[in-house]
């Protein structure tokens, strides 16, 4: 029994004891300082992206969202370390096309202007409102990529737009539970399993939590 | 320096390990040579209690390691930021390819034995008597009953968990107690046990301990953190490091020299023996000889058959052995990453406790006899995989993002189970590995190039992997059930085997029915070289029984003089 309520309170207890905004906000500056610069994104596409990271994976009283855990950070350096070249430049033109598409249903010529309402416009447009074109829009940007090396003109706009806010969403969520903060703290996190039990309870194994990766 | 020992093993793998410790504790003075760096358990497992976030882009293979490992990065699965240490730099260990193959290696002390997949199944009778009823390649000179004692002692000593259901083509073992099914794999147990009488779902084999220790280096029970290829601090699962080499310094009889390559088995015309090896150390340049009543050679299948190939004489102008003409030939992996995968739905209120570093298993179905014997082609295969929680994100558009995403995310999503076969590749002549003296490495020795390819045999048989795959899973009730398959490489499988095989006849093969090879009587080749066929399951259990049979051999010989 003491084993189960312990593994309970990795999963919820800690994670809801730890996370008050004033501890979180503390973590943050601890572990990222005021210093960071950004490797593969400018400064500018920083901003826009930790707003929309933010939206993907909002912050609540219990747990921190994108923007206190910092995971453009993350997000950033992954860009540089994992994605091959070409892959790196698709997505600084779909980062573009992005911004232009944002830009263009917004009525604002700069990214500077670029609001919250604006972009969660965009994500509710490209991920609930037309969920019947995401075919499409992928085959027209696997079309375009397969050229790319080759030809980078007369990119689809749209269709290279949803591309981007699929590929922030997937690191945004695979940031956030990658984090030393949901990973340790939120998640089900028990480095030293000790036994395995093949079928059990959910609540009995985690409260109901998933296990940390 | 002393460099006169009655014993000298190459390589510190599986096989290696064993050949040191049953040499070992049988009185012989014995020279361990390792062509890597020391590696010691557990304080050399540096990585083995990190997580995640403790690596800049998570525990991934990243731009920079794709860098020096470009070929070890290719299976996409072994050289990750965790364990990117305890594989080869492809710089400067450079091998060629006439096609396409995947040479996956660890230089260092404990070879892969530390980040094997610890599957451990024996072969059967079916794999031992194939070739001789097919006609096949030669005829393997032992028989399972030759096999089964040996395999008996190894299990009991390294520590296999698993299940035993007393079958010919899944035979019973020295096992420890099995891991446990979840819930979707029970399912799929279920189903198979009602719908077909020639397969079952089991747990799979692994040689991990799940009850009490065993001897070595403290070995202990299972933890359940799945950290395995980083090392393991509780030395829970077999490894050279962690079991036979600890075993063996303890007789106070090894000398285990790191950074020792050996290039040539120095071979004496008068006494028509080998009288010792030629190695260059690695760091220093500097080469040394050392001379041995007998010799084990253990550098994996591909390093033995490379050292042989390179010990040429008068008497062997082709390398050592080599009378048949087979060294190098007949090379063999086991084919996979077919198979299918599907969801299911129920148990949402269902979950399990521990990372199981274990899967499913399914033994060999096909050509057993009687009604499974098939046209389309010989042999046969297993599956692997498992049935686990995936993750919501992926599964329900509705959860694009904001809260409903964020709650999806800390939950366990829904349940998939995923079967991939494991196949037998058959021994073609043609299949090889040689040496190209034109492209050598910073030592100078001639580097290997592979020719090898999957035939007809293998094609036919990975489209019944799949197809039944799928049955099984739709028999079961999982839904949205896919074929899944991804091109396999030779090599991916990293079971190299065959290019140094046992046989009868010393016209057709290079060792006897002691892994003595047939021309030099005090020279044992016992790793994956010596294997005449394949069979369908993981190999590394059979490469530990063949080296410990084949010590006890050699003991005996070398007692009564015949060496």
């Amino acid at each position: 029994m003491k084993r189960r309520e312990l593994i309970k309170n990795l999963g919820l207890g800690v994670g809801a004891i730890t996370l008050t905004p004033a501890v979180s906000s503390l973590l943050h500056s601890c572990s990222d300082g005021t210093t960071w610069k950004p490797v593969f994104f400018s400064n500018d596409q920083i901003i826009l992206l930790s707003n929309l990271t933010e939206l993907i994976i909002p912050s609540d009283d219990e747990v921190p969202g994108a923007k206190e855990l910092n995971l453009t950070k993350f997000i950033d350096l992954y860009v540089i370390n994992m994605m091959e070249a070409k892959q790196q430049n698709l997505l600084k033109k779909a980062f573009d096309c992005f911004v232009e598409n944002c830009l263009s249903e917004s009525n604002n010529s700069n990214v500077n202007q670029i609001t919250n309402e604006d972009l969660e416009s965009r994500l509710k447009y490209f991920f609930k409102d037309k969920v019947s074109s995401h075919k499409s829009w992928n085959s027209d940007f696997y079309k375009y990529s397969r050229n790319f090396e080759s030809n980078q003109n007369n990119p689809p706009v749209v269709a290279l737009s949803y591309n981007f806010l699929n590929t922030i969403r997937r690191l945004t969520i695979t940031s956030f539970k990658w984090s030393e903060t949901i990973g340790e703290k939120v998640l089900a996190y028990n480095p030293i399993p000790g036994r395995q039990v093949g079928c059990v309870d959910l609540n009995e194994a985690t409260g109901g939590r998933a296990w940390s990766p | 320096m002393k460099t006169e020992y009655d014993a000298i093993v190459i390589g510190t793998g599986v096989s290696g390990g064993w050949a040191a410790k049953e040499l070992c504790e049988k009185g012989l003075k014995t020279l361990v040579l390792e062509r890597g760096r020391m590696l010691s358990h557990p304080q050399d497992y540096t990585t083995a209690n990190m997580d995640h976030w403790d690596f800049p882009s998570g525990d991934k293979i990243t731009n920079e390691i794709k860098k020096n490992q470009p070929k070890q990065s290719r299976t996409g699965y072994v050289n990750t930021e965790s364990t990117k240490h305890l594989f080869v730099d492809d710089l400067k260990h450079p091998y060629n390819e006439d096609k396409p193959f995947n040479w996956i290696r660890g230089y260092h002390v404990g070879g892969r034995s530390l980040t094997w997949g610890r599957q451990s199944h024996r072969l059967t009778k079916f794999d031992f008597e194939g070739n001789a009823k097919e006609g096949i390649a030669v005829d393997w000179p032992i028989r399972y009953e030759d096999m089964a004692p040996w395999y008996d002692y190894v299990e009991e000593y390294i520590g296999v968990s698993g299940e035993n259901l007393g079958l010919p083509q899944f035979p019973s073992g020295k096992l420890l107690k099995p891991m446990e099914l979840t819930c979707v794999e029970n399912v799929l147990k279920e189903a198979l046990a009602k719908k077909y009488d020639d397969r079952l779902l089991t747990i799979g084999r692994v040689a991990h301990i799940t009850e009490g220790t065993k001897p070595g280096k403290g070995r202990v029970s299972c933890q359940y953190r799945n950290r395995c290829r980083r090392g393991c601090p509780y030395g829970a699962y077999f490894s050279s490091n962690s079991s036979t080499l600890p075993a063996a310094e303890d007789t106070g009889n090894m000398t285990l020299r790191p950074n020792s390559l050996v290039y040539e088995i120095s071979y004496d015309e008068d006494k028509k023996k080998a009288s010792g090896v030629k190695i260059i150390d690695a760091e220093t340049m500097m080469t040394y000889e050392f001379k041995a009543k007998i010799i084990f050679v253990c550098a994996s299948a591909i390093g033995s058959t490379s050292i042989l190939l390179q010990s040429k004489s008068n008497r062997f102008p082709d390398g050592m052995g080599n009378d048949s003409g087979e060294l190098g030939h007949n090379l063999m992996d086991h084919h996979f990453q077919i198979g299918a995968s599907g969801k299911y739905d129920g148990f949402q209120d269902k979950y399990y406790i521990g990372k199981r570093p274990n899967g499913i298993y399914i033994p060999k179905f096909r050509n057993i006899g009687g009604n499974t014997n098939r046209k389309d082609f010989l042999r046969g295969y297993g599956y692997q995989g498992g049935g686990s929680r995936g993750d919501w994100t992926k599964q329900i558009a509705e959860l694009s993002y904001g809260k409903d995403l964020k709650e999806a995310i800390l939950k366990p999503g829904g349940w998939t189970m995923g079967l991939s076969g494991f196949g037998e590749i058959l021994p073609y002549h043609d299949n090889r590995m040689y040496l190209n003296y034109n492209k050598k490495d910073r030592w100078g020795l001639p580097t290997v190039t592979f020719d090898a390819s999957l035939k007809e045999n293998e094609l036919n048989m990975r489209k019944d992997m799949q197809q039944q795959a799928i049955e099984m899973l739709e028999a079961a009730g999982f839904k949205e059930v896919k074929g899944t398959g991804k091109k396999y490489n030779f090599g991916n499988g990293i079971h190299e085997m065959g290019t140094a095989r046992m046989g009868r006849d010393p016209k057709t093969s290079v060792l006897n029915k002691y892994n003595q090879i047939h021309s030099v009587k005090n020279v044992f080749v016992t790793d994956g070289a010596a294997m005449t066929s394949g069979g369908n399951v993981n190999p590394s259990l059979t490469y530990m029984a063949l080296t410990a049979r084949a010590v006890d051999y050699a003991v005996k010989e070398l007692n009564k003089r015949n060496l």
